[in-house]
């Protein structure tokens, strides 16, 4: 199956100026399509009226005669009908042509995801005072519910493609419901999912002492095949980060890889790949840490075995405190970024982290970092911070959406993604996040270019080496 | 890319003559001249609004030109801009044609 994978960008890094201008040319070309569609339908009723008016015309006395009589006419029906459907039809015509256009111009500024983020906002309050009724079985609700789904699926009454169909029904509610009830459950109103994790952040490392180990032992690896090629820009960062993630040329899993790329002047800049959770009961980067990293406190995040494995590599690597590091993850692989960026900028100097179906929106990353994040709608991960993620010059967030197949004779706008089996599937996949990102770099909206360019900056220069570090932990 | 109502193609002289069915003595003599003079009085109207729609359009399609935007996609938006503007103008001349011919045939 063939899905058509759309992306639009936050209206982020545009003055107000620019807003107003671009919003303004957007609201007059509904308006003109709305206006159009007015006259399409004045069109009509003329047609109609004209047909009423002239019943019987050829009945009459003075049309009768072979030659009209002096003052008399023919009077060309036929063509004044044709004469109004013509318009009707060139007025929907042109109706059509302008809500193209304007959603072009929407899309790829990105224009109404304050419009959209509001909605969402008001969804959230609506959701959330409907709770506030069921408050004290809301929880246990919720709860009743995933675990229907996930008996459903276990026993096969559900199959991943009904599963997925679901998710994106209730794609535009899962963020303020997640929101919703974890307000009720916790005492963070800024962070209520992290404040309600923090709890079992706490006691995850005396489970995982006694289960898996909380001590990770590294190991440097080198694949079997070509590996990590040389990056230019996000796009190619992504396409290694796919490479990493699902463990080609014998990479094996929980392995991060540290790029150092050296500049005209000598000086070196370091890329980071973070791979994104593995199920793995030794994986450093495995469900557990998932909990840890969701955490309100910064205490509770840095126990998190998959940062420490990150932050060991780079060390191993010989990344420096004034060498500017640019990190790049996927999922579990984007909370760790995000969350060195935050909890370890006084160690590192981050220059630019991009984060693939990551939720990070709670991670108070410093201002002189860039932050470029992939979110696909439909899925759940990323809005398991219950929040969109700031708004400010240098932090953009995508947004793609699955579509149905893409038209015959191919899609003009958006990228396909040909699913593993017959039916939908989780858009969280590394397919689905490239292709996101991929469809706004088609649009090239300027923030998006801005973003793009910074990050080619960074790590510009020549790839000197990639070294490949295994994570294990152990009792 | 702008260009003044002035310079775009008028919609022939059927807007600007008077109609030989305003005669309101003829129109008292003649059941088919009322109605006649009605249906030319709806298209005269509906004309000079789909004109002023259309004029407004195609300065429309001048102002969407401008937005600062570059790349493949922009070249396909200001593409599918211009195409727009195409079809304006080409409906103006179309109806302009269209109307004269009614005048034309309506005329004794």
């Amino acid at each position: 199956m063939k899905r058509t994978i759309t992306a639009a960008p936050d209206a982020n890094g545009y003055t107000r100026t620019e807003l107003d201008h671009l919003t303004g040319m957007a609201d007059r070309l509904n308006q003109a399509g709305g206006a159009l569609a007015t006259m399409q339908s004045q069109w009509v009723l003329t047609n109609q009226a004209i047909c009423r008016t002239m019943p019987g015309l050829p009945a009459l006395p003075c049309t009768q005669a072979a030659v009209p009589p002096p003052g008399h006419a023919h009077l060309p029906m036929d063509r004044m009908v044709s004469f109004c459907s013509d318009q009707a039809r060139a007025c929907e015509d042109l109706r059509d042509r302008l809500q193209s256009v304007a959603d072009r111009l929407t899309r790829a500024y990105g224009l109404y995801s304050q419009a959209e983020s509001f909605m969402d906002r008001l969804m959230g309050s609506l959701t959330s005072k409907a709770l506030t009724v069921f408050e004290p079985i809301a929880p246990f609700m919720l709860g009743s519910i995933g675990l229907g789904l996930g008996v459903a699926k276990l026993t096969g009454h559900l199959d991943t493609s009904q599963f997925q169909e679901f998710m994106e029904t209730t794609a535009s509610i899962q963020q303020p419901l997640l929101t919703a009830v974890a307000s009720g459950l916790s005492s963070d109103h800024h962070d209520p999912i992290g404040g309600l994790v923090t709890g079992p952040g706490l006691l995850m490392p005396l489970i995982l002492a006694h289960f898996q180990g909380d001590r990770i032992t590294m190991d440097s690896v080198q694949p079997q095949g070509k590996g990590l090629g040389e990056a230019h820009d996000i796009a190619g960062a992504l396409h290694n980060l796919e490479t990493l993630g699902s463990c080609r040329d014998g990479i094996p899993y929980a392995t991060v890889a540290v790029q150092r790329y050296r500049k005209a002047d000598g000086k070196d800049h370091w890329l980071v790949y973070i791979p994104g959770t593995s199920s793995h009961l030794d994986s450093p980067i495995g469900w557990a840490q998932n909990i840890q990293l969701m955490s309100d406190k910064a205490s509770v995040r840095d126990r998190a075995a998959s940062l420490r494995l990150v932050d060991q590599a780079m060390c191993d690597a010989g990344v420096r405190p004034d060498d500017p590091v640019s990190l790049v993850g996927h999922s579990q692989g984007g909370i760790v970024a995000a969350t060195m960026a935050s909890d370890l900028s006084d160690r590192y100097s981050f220059d630019h982290i991009v984060t693939v179906g990551s939720p990070i929106a709670h991670r108070k990353i410093q201002p002189g970092t860039w932050v470029t994040s992939v979110e696909m709608r439909e899925e759940l991960v990323s809005s398991l911070d219950g929040a969109d993620n700031p708004s400010r010059s240098n932090q953009l967030t995508v947004r793609g959406r699955a579509g149905g197949p893409p038209p015959p004779g191919g899609s003009q706008t958006g990228r396909t993604v040909t699913t593993a089996g017959p039916g939908k599937e989780s858009t969280h996949g590394m397919a689905y996040q490239q292709a996101a990102w991929a469809d706004a770099r088609d649009q090239n909206s300027p923030a998006v270019r801005r973003q793009d360019d910074h990050f080619t900056h960074a790590i510009e220069g020549d790839l000197q080496e990639t070294r490949y570090y295994r994570g294990r932990l152990r009792r | 890319m702008h260009r003044s109502s002035s310079s775009l193609p008028a919609l022939g002289p059927f807007l600007e003559q008077q109609s030989f069915l305003a005669d309101p003595e003829a129109a008292q003599t003649c059941p088919c001249h009322a109605r006649a003079a009605r249906c030319r009085a709806m298209l005269s109207d509906m004309a000079r609004q789909s004109r002023t729609t259309l004029v407004h359009l195609s300065e429309l399609a001048d102002q969407a030109l401008r937005v600062d935007w570059e790349g493949r996609a922009a070249e396909a938006y200001r593409a599918q801009v211009r195409a727009m503007d195409a079809v304006c103008q080409d409906q103006r001349i179309q109806a302009g044609r269209t109307l004269s011919l009614i005048d034309q045939e309506i005329r004794p």
